[in-house]
């Protein structure tokens, strides 16, 4: 098994990840030089994207871990799930919903300005930092809350029976079993908010506002690729995406943080807040929702005609594929690169390197992985002629270190003694799998799988590098509604669009949480 | 334990998952044929790069391509392609790779076209029937084949300008005014055609002063939009009272009958133009009737039959002067001059460079 899981994850890893990357660079490097990494223009566009990426992270980082000290007393079983599903929803809203949504409410013509509520908030960096704090928040509340359930019960009474207050309590009690989560959830922020790219087009006016990712797009385009621009602005982006990531890791493992520990007391927690209290989180969640809600308004007359076209239906059906094949091909990757990490027989070395290696795709930009796909495999590819299989490895690649994150916790709480009891009684090692992980597993995987079949659903990067007529996806058909002058029709597609990513989503997520829970990286 | 009894154990312990595997393959089954359905396409004879646009449901393409088959008794497969910039992406890596599946492309204006050269190929002498009409001005090249042209102006929204007390501009300079800031819709010059013609079209008039114009600018739009749909689509959703677009936008709301509300304004510096022209791709024919084929396919462009239907399909002008243009264009107003700003691929790449220090 654990080959398998080595030549599948490894094979991911070469042929989506390090192949591309190697072309890209080769390609680029040609005319490329050290200057060109410290040119004012593209030090300036990183400086923009730090800056924006502090503002985000701040908003994001205090405000959500606030909320999921909260969440974390109400996030129990039964009633509290609830609000942890609603809670997990608007990381799967698509970015180009997210922007035209936000447009709606703050925008010159919003709803805002037509009750006579002038903000002047859009087309701004101000209004970049409030969408991705909105979108980033709950991510932190979420991540907040699960470790403050997994803070021992035990540990807080000791504490208030010797008399620590409630600043103590959270101080020693608290905090050093939540830290961790905060922070990784901080360094995940950070990553997104570095290759936010549809939310700051839509949002930011265009220049000065952008991001790298905005930038290498711009590279780019019109034709006359400027590679080695495009490779530099990659390179800035991987560094401010990992860099934060890389820390927490490094701080973590030297402080030796365990979650193994606190996971087997998952399962213990009771209610300890009312329904109302619990309501209240349900409408908070809804809250951070609500922004997008704004697609809806659209006359409804033409709603069905539109949704009864074959565009749409073809359109619909190829993008329920492509997530139903991208969030298979992920989970099992993420599972294969699981197994290979936490396998016993893997040295500590090692296992640091491969971890570095499998967290590599979540700083890189998604036009740069598909532009070395293009060159990569060109011969076997067509880009133009548009190719489902290379939007499925794109995806994978893109959504695998969201999997892997999901599913860290589960693979790293994996308690051997039950299965060495299991094999010692008899049970065949499959069976003794089967019987006493998989359990474990089963919940966060569908879980995992719902997340990323949510957030594939309205992918657009990947999709528009290897689109064609034969193949439009539901954020194509929105992008050509647009072109053609078919503007309510693109929001049509807009709401079309967020419902599914939201009931897929949804659905896994109450599932998941049934068959076994949410679990979130350390 | 061998593997007989290995695969034994696995069937009787994955039993219990058998209808849930079922399930799984059954639903990746149905995704694999809803993914390569699309692909039972008759392989064609002629190659046409075009961008998205000109196949849409009202574009050109729907309406040229069929009766293009229909005249030469040949499939014409086309390769749609986002934008115009993207053609000449895709020439590059048909190069890059050595592979030449293209025959013509479709839809390059006169600055891709320029640094689309090297890709394409000249005439050799041929000259497509019905070249000789088209207007010199609109010419290039031998290889380079103008089906449709157009000016672009700031195309206002009259409730809007009222609302906020404003008038027209009537020169470049206007839009600097303090009563314009965060008013004006524009397109990324790095992105978007229409804002590179804004640009150069300021290069003409501004000279090596544009770039100071240019930042003095930076508080007057209200975004700089990735492309030319983005931009319209604030606009007509009242984001803002104007926007860069094309002088026959006019035309467009006039037959949707808000004629009177959206109205192009012409500058006393005149208007910038775009010509959309078709071209050969170098190394693409494998024989000689395909050769013949594609240049059949460019002289249909520019034939009488397909240049009327240009007005209302792709929002252009037709190139040829003796077509009868539609009574909405005969109502467009006409530019005090014609600005044809410099193409050449030096000066755009070094205008764009002088332009991102100015503005970033």
């Amino acid at each position: 098994m654990i080959w398998l899981a080595a030549i599948w994850s490894l094979g991911f890893w070469l042929f989506g990840v390090a192949i591309p990357l190697v072309a890209i660079f080769l390609e680029g490097s040609r005319d490329l030089t050290l200057n060109q990494f410290f040119d004012p223009v593209v030090l300036n566009v990183v400086w923009v994207t730090v800056k924006q990426v502090f503002w985000s992270v701040v908003f994001s980082g205090i405000i959500g871990l606030i909320l999921g000290l909260c969440l974390g007393r109400v996030s129990q079983w039964g009633r509290g799930s609830r609000v942890l599903s609603i809670f997990s929803l608007p990381m799967v809203v698509p970015t180009v919903v997210a922007g035209i949504g936000w447009l709606v409410w703050i925008g010159n013509s919003g709803i805002f300005s037509r009750l006579g509520i002038h903000l002047d908030l859009a087309y701004r960096f101000e209004a970049v930092i409030l969408a991705h704090s909105f979108y980033n928040i709950p991510w932190v509340a979420l991540a907040v809350a699960h470790a403050r359930r997994l803070v021992p019960e035990s540990r807080i009474e000791a504490l208030r029976v010797l008399g620590a207050g409630r600043w103590s309590v959270f101080v020693h009690g608290v905090w050093p079993s939540l830290r961790w989560a905060w922070a990784t959830a901080c360094a995940q922020v950070m990553g997104f908010c570095a290759m936010s790219f549809a939310l700051v087009l839509v949002l930011g006016g265009g220049p000065p506002v952008q991001t790298l990712e905005t930038e290498v797009y711009s590279r780019l385009k019109l034709g006359g690729v400027d590679w080695s621009g495009a490779l530099i602005c990659a390179f800035w982006e991987l560094l401010l995406t990992l860099i934060p990531w890389g820390v927490v890791l490094f701080l973590q493992d030297r402080e030796k943080f365990k979650i193994s520990e606190n996971y087997i007391d998952f399962h213990k927690k009771s209610n300890r807040v009312g329904v109302w209290a619990t309501r209240s989180f349900l409408g908070l969640g809804v809250f951070f929702l609500f922004p997008y809600l704004g697609v809806f308004s659209v006359s409804w007359g033409p709603v069905l005609n539109l949704l009864r076209t074959p565009e749409v239906l073809q359109a619909l059906k190829f993008s329920f594929s492509l997530s139903v094949w991208s969030s298979v091909l992920t989970i099992l990757t993420a599972l294969s690169a699981l197994g290979l990490l936490f396998h016993s027989k893997v040295p500590s070395g090692v296992r640091s390197l491969l971890g570095f290696l499998f967290a590599l795709p979540s700083g890189v930009s998604v036009i740069i992985l598909g532009l070395g796909v293009w060159i990569a495999y060109g011969r076997w590819i067509d880009p133009f002629e548009g190719s489902p299989a290379a939007m499925v490895l794109l995806q994978v690649t893109l959504f695998f270190t969201l999997a892997m994150r999901t599913l860290w916790p589960v693979a790293s709480s994996r308690d051997p003694r039950s299965t060495d009891v299991a094999l010692s009684l008899g049970a065949s090692s499959i069976r003794a799998w089967i019987e006493v992980e998989w359990p474990r597993w089963q919940g966060p995987v569908l879980v995992a799988s719902g997340a990323v079949f949510g957030a594939v659903l309205g992918e657009v990067g990947a999709v528009s590098l290897f689109a064609s007529e034969k193949w439009v996806s539901l954020p194509g058909l929105i992008s050509q509604s647009m072109q053609g002058y078919r503007f309510e029709e693109a929001q049509i597609l807009a709401g079309l669009l967020l419902t599914s990513s939201l009931v897929a989503t949804l659905g896994a997520v109450e599932l998941g949480s049934r068959l076994g829970g949410i679990s979130r990286s350390p | 334990m061998g593997p007989v009894d290995y695969l034994r154990e696995v069937w009787r312990v994955a039993g219990r998952y058998f209808i849930l595997g079922c399930g799984v393959v059954f639903v990746l089954a149905i995704s694999a044929r809803w993914m390569v359905s699309p692909r039972s396409e008759p392989i064609p004879e002629l190659t046409v790069a075009a961008y998205r646009t000109l196949m849409g449901k009202s574009g050109l393409g729907p309406l040229l391509f069929p009766l293009f088959e229909r005249q030469c008794h040949c499939h014409v497969r086309v390769v749609t392609v986002p934008d115009g910039g993207a053609l000449l992406t895709r020439l590059e890596l048909d190069t890059r790779r050595g592979q030449f599946p293209i025959q013509v492309v479709l839809g390059l204006d006169q600055y891709l076209w320029s640094r689309a050269r090297s890709y394409l190929e000249s005439w050799d002498g041929w000259e497509p029937t019905g070249y000789q009409q088209i207007d010199s001005s609109l010419k290039m090249a031998p290889g380079f084949l103008p089906y449709d042209y157009g000016g672009l102006a700031l195309m206002v929204d009259q409730k809007a300008l009222s609302a906020k007390g404003l008038r027209s501009p009537r020169s470049v300079s206007d839009l600097l005014a303090p009563e314009w800031a965060r008013t004006i819709l524009l397109q990324d010059p790095r992105t978007a055609t229409p804002g590179l013609t804004f640009l150069l079209f300021t290069y003409s008039v501004f000279g090596e002063k544009t770039f100071e114009f240019w930042k003095k600018l930076r508080t007057q739009w209200l975004t700089l939009a990735p492309s030319w749909d983005s931009s319209y689509s604030l606009f007509v959703k009242g984001e803002a009272p104007a926007v860069w677009s094309y002088l026959t936008s006019q035309a467009y709301h006039e037959t949707h009958g808000e004629g009177a509300r959206y109205r192009a304004v012409l500058f006393d510096e005149g208007q910038p133009f775009q010509v959309e022209a078709a071209a050969l791709v170098r190394g693409s024919f494998q024989s000689a009737e395909q050769k013949k084929l594609a240049r059949s396919f460019l002289e249909f462009l520019v034939s009488p039959e397909i240049q009327k239907l240009i007005p209302h399909t792709s929002w252009m002008m037709p190139v040829l002067p003796s077509t009868e243009l539609p009574p909405d264009f005969l109502k467009l107003p006409q530019p005090v001059r014609k600005v044809w700003p410099d193409h050449d691929p030096e000066t755009v790449r070094k205008v764009l460079e002088d332009w991102r220090r100015a503005v970033e």
